[in-house]
C-alpha cells in the first residue's frame, strides 16, 4: 500500500511546527510587551484561527497565484507554491500559527514580570533573560503551542487542498487522503487513514500532558 | 557621593514628584500603599521611566532628561529587592546566586554568599522549598553577587510574622554593616521605618515632604499624612479665634468674646470643660479653637503659620475618672468611652469628646500601657475625664 500521505504530512507538519515555533512565540514576545496597537496585531495574528481554512486557503491561494506580484517575482527564479508540497507547508504554517502564538503569549502574560524586571538590575542581556528566566518559566505553555500546532498542522484540510491541490503523492495529505478514499468509496482506505491520525494526535496529547505533569512536580520540588 | 534624585512621573489622575538625597546611609521613605513608593525605587532602577528629571548615583548619570540620558537597568548597578524576592524558579539557590557573575569568578563568587548567609546545604535546592526568611537571604546574596553601588529594598518585610520580621531587620542591619552599600527602602510601616533607617521621608499623594533624620521627623511630622502614617491616630482641624498683639500670659479664654454669637462655640466655657494654658509669655500670641475635641489653646503666630491641624498620640492622653487626678495637664476635656481594644501589652481606648449638653464631638484615641494603667476594664459608655497637654501637639499643615 502507499504510505505517501502519511509521511508526506508527517514532514509537512514537522516543518510548519519548526517555523510556527519560532515565528509565533516572537510574535507572543512582541505583543505581549506591546504598549499601542496590541489589539491590532493580536486580531491579525488570530485571525486564521478563526476564519474558514478555506477562506485562509483562498487569500493565499490569491496572494502566490500567477497573477499576483509576489507570485510572479518568485516564478523568476523557478519557484511554484501553488498545486506543490511547498504549498501544503505554508497552508499548515498559516492555519497552524495562532495555536502557537497565543498559548506562548498566554504564557507570557502569566508570568511574573518581576523575574523579568529582575534579570535586568542583576544585568542579565534581554536575550539572556528570554533563555535562561522567560523561555524555561514558560516551557509548559510553548510545549503545548507546539504539540497543539503539530496537531493542528497534521490535520490541515481546508487551506491545503485550495492551496495545494489533491495530488496523490505529491500533496496528498491524511485528512485530503481520507477525503478522498470517501469520495472513491475505498471506506477501508478512509478507515485506515482515520485511525492512523487519531493515533498520531491522540498520542501527541497524551505526550505534552505527561510533560506539563512532570514540569508542575518539578516546579514543586 | 551617593544617590541624588529629582523626579516627575505623571499618569492620569496621579502625579508622582520627589526629590531627596541618600548618602551612605539607610534612608527609607515611609507612604501608605498607591502613594508612590514603589514607583520611585522603579524609577531609580530603570524598570520606569520618569517623565521628567534626573537621577545621579556616585557621580554617574542614571537618568536625566534635559541631556536625554536614559541607563538601561543593566547598565545601573542598582540591586532591587523585590517584595515577593523574584528568585528565579527555574534555577537552583547557587544558580540564582550566581546568575549575574562572570563565568571564571562564578564560583568562588557563590560560595562566598553562601557562607555569608549562612545558606550552606541549600546550594542545589529549588526555590519554591526554601522558607520565607530564606528567599529574603537568597534574594539578598544573589542582589550582593552582582556587586551593585545602591541597594533597593520594596517593603521588604511586609508578608512576613513578627518573629521572621525582627530577625530579616537584623539582617538588613547586618548587609549594611557588613558590605556598606547606601540602601533606600520603602515601607508603609513605621516600626520597619524606625527601627531599619537613619533618615526618613514621607511620601504621600505622589509628593514627598518632610525629610529629615527619623527622630526629628517622627517627633514633628509636618503634615497630617506624615502624622498619620508614623502612628499618630489623633487628628483635628482647628481655626483661628483670635489673634493678639500681645498676650496675656495669665489669661484664661482669651478672645472669647471674639467668637460669634449664636455659635456652638464655647462663649461662656466652664473652666470644667476646658482650660487654657497659655504657650508662652513672649509675643504676639493666636488663640485656636478644636471643634472636634471642644478645647482652645494658644500658640504662639509665627510657630502657627499654615497649621490647620492637631495631632496627639495616644500614648500622650491622660485618662481618669476623677478631674483631679488630672491636674497636671493644662486641658482637661469631657469624654465618653465607646469602647476598648486591648492588646496583648497595652491597651486601646476609643473616646468620645462630650460637652456640657452631653453632645457628642470628636473621638479621641488614648493607649495606656498594661504596667501603668489606672483603669483597666471600664465598660463601654462610662464617663470620664481626658487630659492633654499642649506642649504634646503635633502642628500640622
Amino acid at each position: 500500500m502507499d504510505w505517501s500521505p502519511l509521511t508526506l504530512s508527517l514532514r509537512a507538519a514537522g516543518i510548519a511546527t519548526v517555523i510556527t515555533f519560532f515565528i509565533g512565540i516572537f510574535a507572543a514576545w512582541k505583543v505581549a510587551w506591546m504598549r499601542h496597537g496590541a489589539g491590532i496585531w493580536d486580531a491579525v495574528f488570530t485571525l486564521p484561527l478563526v476564519l474558514p481554512p478555506t477562506v485562509v486557503g483562498f487569500f493565499l491561494l490569491v496572494f502566490f497565484g500567477k497573477a499576483s506580484g509576489i507570485g510572479k517575482w518568485l516564478a523568476q527564479f523557478g519557484i511554484q507554491i501553488v498545486f506543490t508540497w511547498v504549498g501544503v507547508v505554508i497552508a499548515s504554517t498559516v492555519v497552524a500559527f495562532p495555536l502557537m502564538y497565543r498559548t506562548a503569549r498566554g504564557a507570557f502574560e502569566q508570568m511574573d514580570t518581576d523575574l523579568i524586571d529582575a534579570g535586568r538590575t542583576l544585568g542579565l542581556s534581554e536575550t539572556a533573560i528570554f533563555w535562561r528566566v522567560v523561555f524555561p518559566n514558560c516551557l509548559p505553555g510553548i510545549i503545548s503551542g507546539t504539540v497543539l500546532t503539530f496537531a493542528r498542522a497534521l490535520g490541515e484540510f481546508g487551506a491545503t487542498i485550495m492551496l495545494a491541490g489533491n495530488i496523490p503523492g505529491k500533496t496528498q495529505t491524511l485528512a485530503i487522503a481520507v477525503y478522498s478514499a470517501v469520495q472513491l468509496g475505498h471506506y477501508e482506505a478512509a478507515y485506515r487513514w482515520v485511525a492512523v491520525i487519531v493515533t498520531i494526535s491522540l498520542l501527541s496529547i497524551l505526550g505534552m500532558n505527561a510533560v506539563n505533569a512532570r514540569q508542575k512536580q518539578k516546579g514543586r520540588g | 557621593m551617593g544617590l541624588t534624585v529629582a523626579i516627575e512621573k505623571s499618569y492620569p489622575g496621579f502625579t508622582l514628584e520627589t526629590a531627596f538625597d541618600v548618602e551612605d546611609e539607610i534612608f527609607a521613605v515611609l507612604g501608605e500603599s498607591g502613594c508612590g513608593k514603589s514607583l520611585t525605587l522603579k524609577c531609580i532602577a530603570g524598570i520606569e521611566k520618569p517623565d521628567r528629571g534626573r537621577i545621579v548615583l556616585n557621580d554617574r548619570v542614571l537618568y536625566d532628561s534635559e541631556a536625554g540620558i536614559n541607563l538601561p537597568p543593566q547598565q545601573r548597578r542598582v540591586g532591587y529587592l523585590f517584595q515577593q524576592y523574584a528568585l528565579f524558579p527555574n534555577m537552583t539557590v547557587a544558580e540564582n546566586i550566581g546568575v549575574a557573575v562572570p563565568k571564571d569568578k562564578r564560583e568562588a563568587v557563590v560560595a562566598r554568599f553562601i557562607r555569608d548567609f549562612s545558606l550552606d546545604g541549600m546550594e542545589s535546592q529549588a526555590p519554591a522549598t526554601l522558607s520565607g526568611g530564606q528567599k529574603q537571604q537568597v534574594a539578598l546574596a544573589r542582589m550582593l553577587a552582582a556587586d551593585p553601588e545602591l541597594i533597593l529594598l520594596d517593603e521588604p518585610l511586609s508578608a512576613l510574622d513578627s518573629n521572621l520580621r525582627m530577625e530579616l531587620q537584623l539582617q538588613i542591619l547586618d548587609v549594611f554593616d557588613r558590605y556598606r552599600k547606601p540602601i533606600l527602602f520603602v515601607s508603609h510601616s513605621r516600626d520597619e521605618v524606625y527601627a531599619l533607617s537613619h533618615r526618613l521621608g514621607i511620601i504621600h499623594g505622589g509628593h514627598m515632604d518632610c525629610v529629615g533624620a527619623k527622630e526629628e521627623v517622627f517627633a514633628n511630622p509636618e503634615t497630617q499624612a506624615g502624622a498619620r502614617v508614623t502612628g499618630c491616630k489623633n487628628i483635628a482641624g482647628i481655626e483661628v479665634v483670635a489673634a493678639e498683639q500681645a498676650a496675656s500670659a495669665s489669661a484664661e479664654m482669651p478672645g472669647i468674646s471674639e467668637i460669634p454669637a449664636g455659635s456652638e462655640k464655647p462663649d461662656e466655657a466652664e473652666a470644667s470643660r476646658t482650660s487654657v494654658v497659655s504657650a508662652a509669655p513672649d509675643p504676639p500670641a493666636v488663640s485656636f479653637w478644636c471643634e472636634d475635641w471642644q478645647l482652645s489653646f494658644k500658640g504662639r503666630a509665627e510657630e502657627m503659620e499654615g497649621i490647620a491641624a492637631i495631632g496627639i498620640r495616644a500614648h500622650e492622653i491622660g485618662v481618669a475618672l476623677d478631674r483631679e487626678d488630672l491636674a497636671a495637664f493644662p486641658i482637661v476635656v469631657r469624654g465618653r468611652l465607646e469602647r476598648s481594644l486591648p492588646m496583648p501589652f497595652e491597651t486601646f481606648r476609643f473616646i468620645r469628646v462630650v460637652d456640657d449638653e452631653g453632645r457628642l464631638h470628636g473621638r479621641l484615641t488614648q493607649a495606656a500601657p498594661e504596667k501603668d494603667d489606672h483603669l483597666p476594664d471600664l465598660p463601654a459608655g462610662s464617663d470620664l475625664w481626658l487630659g492633654l497637654d499642649p506642649g504634646d501637639f503635633l502642628k500640622l499643615k
